[in-house]
């Protein structure tokens, strides 16, 4: 993993427990991201620590948690991608609470190295998460109550 | 490398070679000061001075060294002349005393080359195949091709590199994913804009036609920053009597889109005109110019073969950026005084910045900053300066003072250089206008592609990670060796020790000697000798 700032890392507290996905970004550009079971969605930076993202919808993060569920995430050891630790890149930490259960993936390397599940499961919460700003992004600005 | 076109005298820097064509031309100019020789407006330009040479030449301590620079700088034909206008470049025998079996004198344009040197060098290029000799490097990692031309006196080390170019960042039906983990939050903020910005946006991270025009900087960057003629080392036999035999080093990478070609089976390469197997893969992510975001490193795949590993970089970070040499604390609007978080800071980068055990340490400069309220009027620029001053002095008392129980920054009086103001001339009202920078080793820069492709030469990180510091990272604490260092020691390159420095294999972009260890292996390797050492 790269050196970085410290400081500039997502916390390792242990997310709240409505929080049903957490992926954490941990190298050059630490980044953090949350789904909670009702579609909120918190992001980590490293000048704003956790901070509401946008408000997704909760039918999409049930999907994801299915999907981990039906391709294999439970699966997947500990620690995925090359047997020898790479020399810097980006360091990949996943939590997906399936059941009640929390189960913790950590992937190494760059994404063509990794599981297809995590590649999958990835592309989804982007676009879960995407969609969302999208849809806050081009909705019409409210408009003002003229009053009487 | 050079070419087989090359002329005698090219390939023999510094030296005299044995033919006719090794003779240097001289470099006087037709017209100079009166008075002037050739000869000695050609030593001039040299930098030698004409009286410094005649006394050399009196003192008879013209050793073959001096020769050799003597005959770069003015040409063999004018050394030659003075050496016959001033007499015997030995001591004269006493009178009446014959040396016995004195050797008959060499030309003067043809100083001694011992026979075996003669001989290493005509039966080289070392080895003898075009391809070179693929060296897996002692750490297991990275991977090359090595060659020496022993007449040139030059290592060729090559890197062939084939090139998946990747999209960092897709469109999905309007939205954008990124194609790595490291520029999610550039995909935040595209998502962010409405919609008739956002394929514009995804778009500068998708890759036009502009291919090649990267792959020739990738190229620039690498051999430019570890050959010989970025860093000026090389190397020099230690064999006695072959101290002129020297081997500089020339960094070769080859590069091939290999959507075109295919990715190439291990041992092979498809790249043309590179010789010997593909050593690299390289995923390269298109991000755009400026951004330093992407998570770049190298994959090592196994540690038996030179020919498995994964470079993963962003096509922006061939240049220079701003890193981690850079250290700063900020104040409160006025206040000359370090609050706790400033403290905190200051405690964690004298963690991170510690001396390893009998070293100097790293250079420290510190600037203060005031933000622009009250500027304007030479009173309030004059305060504003005295507060950045301040600032600075209080930094600088901080990390100069004794504390018991830790916090103590080793070598701190020695290794603070500077401590200096600026005003309020960088602008700005906010927090980070009132700052100071504790820049370490003149907070140097570093070149990304140029650092990973030390990972692929196969040396590790040295940047230390220390209990309660600024650096977070997966390397190990200030002081601990690297695993090259074990092979450093051994071939008398030092030490490689980790360290925040600005070092390439830490924090910033300097190749030191210890850096030179690959190369070394290589030359041990391709030579079938140990008698090398870096040349002083």
């Amino acid at each position: 993993m790269a050196p970085q700032a410290v400081s500039m890392q997502p916390s390792a507290d242990e997310p709240g427990p409505d929080v049903v996905v957490e992926y954490l970004v941990r190298g050059r550009s630490p980044w953090g991201m949350r789904l909670h079971a009702n579609g909120r969605a918190d992001e980590w930076t490293a000048a704003g620590g956790w901070q509401p993202l946008v408000q997704a919808d909760p039918a999409e993060v049930a999907a994801l948690v299915n999907m981990a569920t039906r391709d294999g995430y439970l699966a997947l050891p500990e620690i995925v991608g090359p047997a020898d630790a790479p020399d810097d890149g980006t360091q990949l930490s996943w939590m997906i609470e399936v059941d009640g259960s929390r189960h913790h993936v950590t992937a190494r390397g760059a994404g063509p190295s990794w599981d297809p599940v995590l590649r999958a499961l990835d592309a989804e919460l982007q676009l879960i998460v995407g969609r969302a700003l999208n849809r806050a992004a081009d909705a019409p600005p409210a408009r003002k109550s003229s009053g009487t | 490398m050079g070419g087989p076109n090359r002329s005698a005298s090219q390939r023999h820097p510094g030296r005299a070679g044995p033919a006719k064509g090794s003779q240097r031309r001289n470099a006087a100019p037709s017209k100079g000061p009166r008075g002037a020789t050739p000869e000695s407006l050609a030593l001039q330009q040299g930098g030698v001075p004409e009286d410094a040479i005649a006394g050399i030449l009196q003192s008879g301590a013209l050793e073959e060294a001096i020769l050799g620079r003597l005959q770069q700088s003015a040409g063999n034909q004018a050394v030659t002349r003075i050496v016959q206008r001033n007499g015997p470049t030995s001591p004269a025998p006493a009178a009446g005393v014959t040396p016995a079996n004195a050797p008959a004198p060499a030309p003067a344009d043809t100083p001694a080359i011992p026979e075996d040197l003669r001989q290493f060098r005509a039966a080289g290029p070392y080895p003898a195949s075009a391809a070179g000799t693929t060296v897996l490097p002692s750490t297991g990692r990275g991977g090359f091709q090595a060659r020496y031309d022993a007449s040139a006196m030059v290592l060729t080390i090559t890197m062939n590199v084939a090139i998946n170019f990747i999209d960092g960042m897709t469109d999905s039906g309007g939205t954008a994913v990124a194609a790595d983990p490291s520029l999610n939050a550039a995909a935040i903020a595209i998502n962010r804009l409405p919609s008739e910005q956002r394929t514009a946006a995804i778009n500068a991270w998708k890759w036009s036609s502009d291919q090649e025009t990267w792959m020739s900087g990738f190229r620039d960057s690498v051999q430019g920053a570890w050959g010989s003629a970025g860093h000026g080392l090389q190397f020099q036999s230690s064999h006695a009597g072959w101290e002129a035999q020297l081997a500089s080093v020339n960094v070769a990478v080859n590069t091939q889109d290999a959507s075109i070609t295919g990715t190439p089976p291990a041992g092979a390469s498809t790249i043309p005109g590179a010789a010997g197997p593909t050593h690299c893969t390289a995923n390269v992510y298109k991000t755009p110019a400026g951004n330093n975001d992407f998570g770049a490193g190298v994959t090592p795949g196994s540690l038996t073969s030179a020919t498995d590993q994964t470079l993963n970089i962003g096509s922006s970070q061939t240049v220079t950026h701003s890193h981690l040499l850079n250290q700063r604390v900020t104040f409160a609007r006025g206040s000359v005084e370090l609050d706790a978080d400033a403290t905190s800071q200051l405690l964690a980068i004298i963690n991170s910045f510690q001396t390893p055990a009998g070293g100097a340490g790293t250079s420290i400069d510190i600037v203060g900053h005031a933000d622009t309220v009250g500027s304007g009027t030479p009173a309030g620029d004059a305060r504003n300066r005295q507060i950045s001053e301040q600032r600075a002095q209080a930094v600088a008392d901080f990390l100069l003072a004794t504390r018991s129980g830790g916090g103590t920054l080793s070598n701190a009086a020695t290794r603070i250089g500077t401590t200096s103001g600026v005003g309020s001339a960088e602008g700005g009202t906010g927090a980070s206008a009132r700052r100071v920078d504790i820049n370490f080793a003149g907070a140097g820069q570093q070149n990304v592609a140029a650092h990973e492709f030390g990972h692929m030469l196969g040396m590790r990180d040295e940047y230390a990670v220390d209990p309660g510091g600024v650096i977070a990272g997966s390397a190990g604490t200030t002081g601990t060796a690297t695993d090259q260092d074990p092979s450093v020691s051994a071939t008398g390159l030092g030490h490689s020790i980790k360290e925040n420095n600005d070092n390439i294999m830490s924090l910033g972009g300097t190749i030191r000697a210890p850096h030179m260890v690959m190369f070394m292996e290589a030359l041990r390797n391709v030579t079938g000798s140990n008698e090398w050492r870096l040349k002083p």
